[in-house]
């Protein structure tokens, strides 16, 4: 427990100091939502009411994508995924330390992003944060525990930076559906769909288990 | 009934290039096997024979 | 070094086993198949197209079969660290890419003849599909790792996730709403009057080839591994040959 602790605390101390992985997800993620907003224009606001969800969805996926990609870079780069491994903590809770470091980033960027995103197509946010937080921190559960998980994988693989959204993307399907449909019934009633909301508890479960579970078995001995 | 005979001709055929391909490659890789064995044991008269 | 001597593992010793009698199926086989695919009754409804149904499904079974093989190996490589058994996992799962890639392509052929056009997004066919781009990744993460132990181990991990996505995958199509067009065949028993048969030789032919694919790539992945072993082997001794000559 102390250990997850200590590499949550770590972690996020470390961005503190640099600010870099939040502010290169932030623009980034920002940069999407322009770009998105480009791509596909919605000329009145029943339009953007419908595009909004999977629009604000894509732009977290991608953020945090690229999140997740410089978790563990850090570690590789002094090598301190070997000491991470040595250290005669249960390597579960090394992986809850980072998972929860990642999760607390991502859910700084997404708040930023749906400020940003409101704005930008004219959608009513404010009206439904409360729920709209628990529904992007249930879809974040799931990203981050997968994410946590693969990107221990791919930062010890060749192109690294491509692997982790290839093994990434179709596992994080359920998630993306779910919490499309979750956010959709949000702007369309303001209330949270049981149906939807009961898919993400049982994909973050899923994902949380098996991840838990294998992440010893990704760290080298 | 073109589009039946494209099924299973596109079946058919990979299946049949992908067995060919396996096929390929155990042959090199058994002849491989076959010289390095035999350059594996000097001592014997089979390793030492004129090859 | 968890290597169980020279001589070949139980799952080895079972594979080479199968070759033959898998191989013998297969050729017997295939030519039934074909006659009875061209000797049955046209559909009614679908008209000449609907004999892409003795091939499709069949292709079907022994993708999924590929798939559940795979997460099933790599979880027996996890518990019990025998390589042989990340040999079988890794080549199941390229013949099941290699199936599952014909059931997307027969597919579509199939249903530009009925349907009209080639794809629609029913939770059947976007299930397949992920499960398609899931096992690529499979491979890809294979190709892209160095270190044969620590490729298995990834491997084996990203299998059973593989494998446990797929229910979540099933709901959450069916929750945004792709509408089920995909034909429940089997379990309305709609199968007509000698429609049978040739399904059946089908099956049997596309799950014989399956086997019969996948134990060749095991003994193929055998081969490659005990000729990397006498490789290393054999690069200490080669120096000793070459002083002993000069």
């Amino acid at each position: 427990m102390n250990v997850a602790l200590a590499i949550l605390w770590k972690d996020l101390a470390t961005e503190w100091r640099g600010r870099d992985r939040v502010v290169a997800m932030a623009v980034f993620s920002f940069l999407v939502v322009v770009v998105l907003h480009f791509a596909l224009p919605a000329r009145d606001a029943e339009e953007a009411r419908r595009l909004a969800p999977g629009l604000l969805w894509v732009a977290y996926i991608f953020a945090a994508i690229l999140g997740l990609n410089r978790a563990f870079a850090l570690e590789l780069e002094n090598e301190a995924l070997a000491g991470l491994a040595l250290a005669p903590a249960d390597r579960g809770w090394i992986f809850l330390g980072k998972a929860a470091a990642s999760f607390v980033i991502l859910g700084a960027v997404q708040a930023v992003t749906a400020v940003v995103f409101a704005l930008a197509f004219d959608v009513d946010l404010a009206a439904i944060a409360p729920s709209l937080a628990i529904v992007v921190a249930l879809g974040s559960l799931g990203i981050c525990a997968v994410g946590t998980l693969l990107g221990a994988v791919s930062v010890r693989t060749r192109y690294r930076e491509v692997m982790l959204p290839l093994l990434m993307l179709p596992l994080l399907v359920p998630v993306l559906l779910a919490a499309v449909d979750a956010t959709a019934g949000l702007l369309e009633t303001g209330t949270l769909r049981w149906r939807s909301v009961q898919l993400l508890l049982v994909t973050d479960a899923v994902f949380w288990i098996v991840s838990f579970t294998s992440f010893e078995y990704v760290l080298d001995e | 009934m073109g589009y039946v005979i494209a099924a299973y001709a596109v079946t058919l055929g990979t299946a049949a290039v992908y067995l060919l391909r396996l096929a390929r490659e155990r042959r090199s890789l058994v002849r491989e096997l076959g010289s390095e064995s035999a350059r594996e044991q000097p001592g014997s008269p089979a390793g030492a024979s004129p090859s | 070094m968890t290597a169980p001597g020279p001589g070949p593992s139980g799952i080895e010793r079972l594979t080479a086993r199968l070759r033959g009698p898998t191989g013998w199926l297969l050729l017997v086989i295939l030519v039934p198949w074909l006659a009875a695919v061209a000797w049955a009754p046209e559909d009614s409804v679908q008209g000449v197209v609907q004999k892409i149904l003795y091939v499709h499904p069949p292709l079907a079974f022994a993708a999924y079969l590929g798939f559940l093989l795979t997460a099933l190996a790599g979880g027996v490589f996890r518990w019990r660290g025998d390589e042989a058994w990340d040999r079988l996992a890794r080549s199941s799962a390229e013949v099941g890419v290699l199936f599952c890639t014909l059931v997307v392509v027969t597919g579509p052929i199939w249903a530009r003849g009925t349907w009209g056009r080639w794809w629609s997004w029913d939770p059947r066919l976007t299930v397949t599909l992920l499960l398609w781009f899931v096992y690529l990744a499979y491979l890809l993460l294979r190709g892209f790792t160095e270190g044969s132990e620590r490729a298995a181990r990834f491997a084996a991990v990203y299998g059973i996730i593989g494998i446990a996505v797929i229910p979540l995958n099933y709901f959450a199509i069916e929750l945004a709403g792709g509408r089920a067009i995909h034909p429940e065949n089997l379990a309305r028993g709609s199968l007509g009057a000698g429609m049978g048969l040739p399904f059946l030789l089908g099956t049997l032919a596309s799950l014989g080839a399956f086997v019969h694919l996948v134990v060749r790539r095991v003994e193929l992945e055998g081969l490659r591994n005990r000729l990397a072993e006498r490789a290393g082997a054999d690069g200490g001794r080669g120096e000793e040959f070459g002083s002993w000559d000069t």
